[in-house]
């Protein structure tokens, strides 16, 4: 490297360099401090300081009329930056607007395979611990289950209620992958039904009003939670105990707008001194015509139930159905579906089917809700042989 | 430099031999002109800072020159001052503030986080603090806990800052989207207790409701789409002084078109450009094959068919936006054309569970100016229920048509401009143009019936089982909104015979 005052000699000396040089010298002053800018071409000639965008440029597909970028008048306040993490947009939806596409919605027969989110639905009068550890028992993948839990306002609704979150909360504050997708906790509005015994629930007079609460509690439940990303809906009693780890799966194969597994009681034989089982759900049933006969005669508030001796219907009852060495996927249709193991397709419920709190076609609460799906020319099925248990409760 | 150096020597080749004699800077050795050293300095320095300086403001001048490219290229707008949104009720229940960053802290667990950052120790009670917090952000990023009777609905909600649902079931009404939108901007009640909820279903080919719907949102939620109306309104105004695109309005009464206009131009009310508190947009289509132009939509044989698939469009729209923290549902159909902005607020004061206003349409002068439109909001008389017995299980009874004489009251027929428009009457039909509901109604069961239940569909067979659970469904006679007219066939025919009428009239002027 020549040293820099040999460098400068040399330009010095040479003519070339100082011919030319003052000739620069002469048009930097000028494009500096005369010229007044905007030297730089784009692709069309113009300068690229009057570029225009697609969505500005006028009569475009993008938009018919205005072309102005707007400044945006109002803003919503951001507490988390915008540079962390564009999941942020899965959790608050950018400017509040959001769009779904129900027509990509769909419920098949392979659920958990194309990420179809069930929503287990579950009217808790009572927490047992065996309901939840049937629960969290099943295998379909938790992060497309949803939880929703509806629980009267009377005292044991509270005990019920401090039950459920200490178990929620343990659960949610696992491990992301133990995570459920979401789950809703709802406290009634409309009036509980507070005799508890089996003895009491069960007697024929209290029926109607028992489940009509009980339909106005699963009706809430359902439209507060259902959302439009919800593909099923499983309604499971909060004294289901014991159910097979697959059921989900299990259930959703059949692929049918409502269907229900039967409901059975495991109990302790005080005569055989073994664990013994027996048909509890009476409530899925196919009609009989002298059930039709009946409900002619009634007065137009009264409602038929099943299991009583006044009000002998002769339906066919799924319970009794119940075949130990047949498959355990036979279908059978049904007229009436019970609410202790039932998946509904969510697009049923959206359609309107709900669980009528008056006597509708004489039926009321699950069955009711069976007919109104079928007035809207859905079918339903039961699962004589696919059984699930009801707790064995002790009359103390 | 070498090119430099090559060139000097070969212009120097003519005067030097090859033979230079060294230069000696010493001091002592006698100089031709003691300037010319320094003057070499001097230039050397001069060309150094020269050069310096060009390329500095080579420099400067790409930056600067690129900064102007981008501010003009951005905007060329006077800058606004944007405002933040403070209400609670923006960012309450589901639009709560979740830090994502905090919560991937416990991917692997609580346990898992406190063994990691704690080991065995105490926390401290700040330390306590500052996890309490994140906890509980965890938990209510999955887990919804409400109070169901927390959200009742009471006669003031707007002061108990009560949230509301409005629902407008859309399909092929890109024509009227900036309508409804210049509506829905008016209404009075805080805008950040209004949840929107749009269902765009069955539209035919090349209809873009839905991209125009998700782009006025967008606007709307900024805040400029008052600005966006008002260029829109200016061009076609420059359109329409060519040539009259709708022949109909020459024949409408030029007071009502007066009063359209007043009411669609400025000043609006304070809040007009506030966005509301969400946006939903659902999309659905559920195979509905009957035309909407308007004499395919009231032909009395496909009445039945259309409700129940309205119905059930209804009930896919409440089904997917209600929530627990919503107290009042708000039906609005979009072709509304006058509608007072305070109407949520008079619907709720009635006190009403269920509160339905009255309907008119204005007409053409040569057909009486003005006429009820909305005909399902009725009281049940003695002869529809003896009708409905003698008629099948799914046969539907609609209004207005001969096929169905029901000699019901309608609502529409009690109207009276003079009387007080506060006047509530009990009802146990309702149309669906405009209903404020309260969400318990729709938790409870209450819907749009998608089949025949006792002879009716959709918003009559809602107000049935309303009533039918016992809630009081309530209709205001003298509260008119009126609805756009659209000319049907028939009317269309007559006004080309007056148009061709008047022409003649007037060649047979100029002949003269």
């Amino acid at each position: 490297m020549i040293s820099l005052h040999l460098l400068f000699y040399r330009l010095r000396n040479s003519p070339w360099f100082m011919v030319l040089f003052p000739i620069a010298l002469i048009l930097f002053v000028y494009f500096e401090f005369v010229s007044s800018g905007n030297p730089y071409l784009g692709n069309d000639g113009n300068s690229i300081a009057n570029h225009k965008w697609a969505h500005e440029k006028e009569d475009t597909f993008y938009f018919p009329f205005s072309n102005k970028y707007k400044m945006p008048k109002y803003s919503y306040k951001k507490k988390s930056s915008w540079l962390f993490n564009d999941r942020v947009q899965d959790i608050i939806p950018e400017n509040h607007i959001a769009h779904y596409d129900l027509n990509k919605l769909q419920s098949t027969a392979d659920a958990a395979l194309n990420k179809e989110h069930v929503l287990i639905l579950t009217p808790m009068q009572n927490f047992h611990e065996e309901y939840w550890e049937n629960l969290l028992q099943l295998t379909y993948p938790r992060e497309f289950l949803e939880l929703g839990f509806i629980i009267p306002r009377t005292p044991s609704g509270n005990v019920a209620l401090s039950k459920l979150e200490a178990a929620v909360k343990k659960v949610q504050t696992d491990k992301k992958n133990q995570r459920f997708f979401r789950i809703t906790i709802l406290r009634q509005n409309s009036e509980g039904f507070d005799k508890l015994m089996e003895k009491d629930r069960h007697a024929l007079q209290v029926q109607k009003e028992r489940r009509s609460a009980m339909a106005s509690a699963r009706n809430e439940l359902l439209f507060s939670s259902l959302g439009p990303q919800t593909s099923w809906v499983l309604w499971l009693d909060a004294d289901i105990v014991e159910t097979p780890p697959n059921l989900i799966q299990d259930m959703t194969s059949h692929n049918k707008a409502v269907l229900s597994a039967n409901v059975y009681q495991k109990y302790y034989d005080d005569k055989t001194n073994k664990v013994q089982s027996r048909p509890y759900d009476f409530n899925n049933w196919q009609e009989s015509s002298t059930a039709l006969e009946l409900a002619k005669q009634m007065g137009e508030d009264d409602i038929l139930v099943e299991g009583y001796g006044e009000l002998a219907t002769y339906r066919v009852l799924m319970a009794h159905f119940y075949d130990a060495s047949g498959a355990a996927n036979a279908e059978m249709n049904l007229d009436g579906v019970g609410g202790g193991c039932t998946l509904v397709k969510a697009d049923v419920h959206r359609d309107g089917a709900m669980f009528p709190t008056f006597p509708f076609y004489h039926l009321i609460e699950t069955e009711g809700f069976a007919k109104m799906a079928q007035r809207l020319n859905y079918e339903i099925f039961g699962l004589p042989n696919y059984l699930v248990y009801h707790i064995e409760e002790t009359n103390t | 430099m070498a090119i430099f150096w090559g060139l000097k020597k070969k212009l120097k080749k003519a005067d030097d031999d090859g033979y230079k004699l060294p230069m000696s800077h010493s001091k002592l050795s006698p100089k031709s002109k003691r300037l010319n050293w320094q003057n070499r300095k001097i230039v050397s320095w001069m060309i150094l800072t020269v050069m310096v300086l060009i390329l500095y403001v080579v420099l400067s001048g790409v930056a600067r020159g690129g900064k102007e490219v981008m501010k003009t290229v951005g905007n060329s707008m006077p800058n606004y001052n944007v405002n933040f949104l403070e209400e609670d009720a923006y960012y309450d229940y589901d639009f709560v503030d979740i830090d994502p960053g905090v919560i991937a802290k416990f991917d692997e667990g609580v346990q898992h986080y406190l063994i990691t950052q704690f080991g065995s120790d105490v926390l401290t009670p700040n330390d306590n603090e500052l996890f309490e917090r994140e906890y509980n952000m965890l938990l209510s990023s999955t887990v919804e806990n409400y109070d169901l009777s927390r959200f009742k609905g009471s006669s003031n909600g707007a002061a108990n800052g009560e949230h509301v649902l409005l629902c407008v079931p859309l399909r092929d009404a890109e024509k009227v989207l900036p309508l409804m939108f210049k509506h829905l901007m008016n209404l009075t009640y805080p805008h950040e207790s209004i949840d929107l909820a749009f269902l765009v279903s069955d539209c035919s080919e090349g209809d873009r409701t839905l991209e125009a719907l998700i782009s006025y949102s967008r606007y709307l939620q900024n805040g400029t789409l008052s600005q966006v109306f008002a260029d829109m309104d200016k061009a076609a105004a420059a359109q329409a002084s060519k040539g009259t695109e709708k022949l109909y309005l020459k024949y409408m009464n030029p007071d009502y078109l007066k009063s359209v206009q007043e009411a669609f131009s400025p000043p609006f009310h304070e809040n007009y450009d506030k966005p509301f508190r969400s946006v939903q947009v659902f999309q659905k289509d559920f195979g509905q094959n009957i035309g909407q132009g308007f004499s395919d939509r009231h032909a009395v044989k496909v009445q039945g068919t259309r409700r129940k698939l309205m119905g059930r469009a209804r009930n896919w729209l409440t089904a997917n936006a209600l929530k627990p923290y919503h107290s009042w549902v708000y039906w609005r159909d979009a072709d509304v054309e006058l509608c007072p902005g305070s109407i949520i607020e008079d619907l709720m004061s009635t006190g009403c569970d269920v509160a339905v206003p009255n309907v008119w349409r204005p007409l053409p002068q040569f057909l009486s100016g003005e006429q009820p439109y909305d005909l399902n909001s009725w009281m049940e008389s003695y002869e529809a229920l003896e009708l409905a017995k003698n008629l099948d299980e799914d046969d539907v009874i609609v209004e207005g048509y001969a096929e169905y004489p029901t000699y019901r009251v309608h609502l529409a027929y009690i109207r009276n401009p003079d009387l007080d428009p506060k006047e509530v009457l009990d009802l146990d039909g309702v149309g669906g143009v405009s209903i404020l509901a309260k969400a318990e109604l729709f938790r409870r069961g209450i819907q749009f019936p998608a089949f025949t239940f006792e002879n009716h569909a959709e918003t009559e067979g809602f107000g049935k089982m309303a009533k039918k659970m016992g809630y009081r469904v309530g209709g205001l006679p003298h509260y008119t909104l009126w609805h756009i007219y659209e000319p049907s066939d028939d009317d269309l025919r007559d006004i080309a015979e007056k148009e061709r009428e008047s022409r003649k009239v007037e060649k047979n002027d100029k002949a003269s």
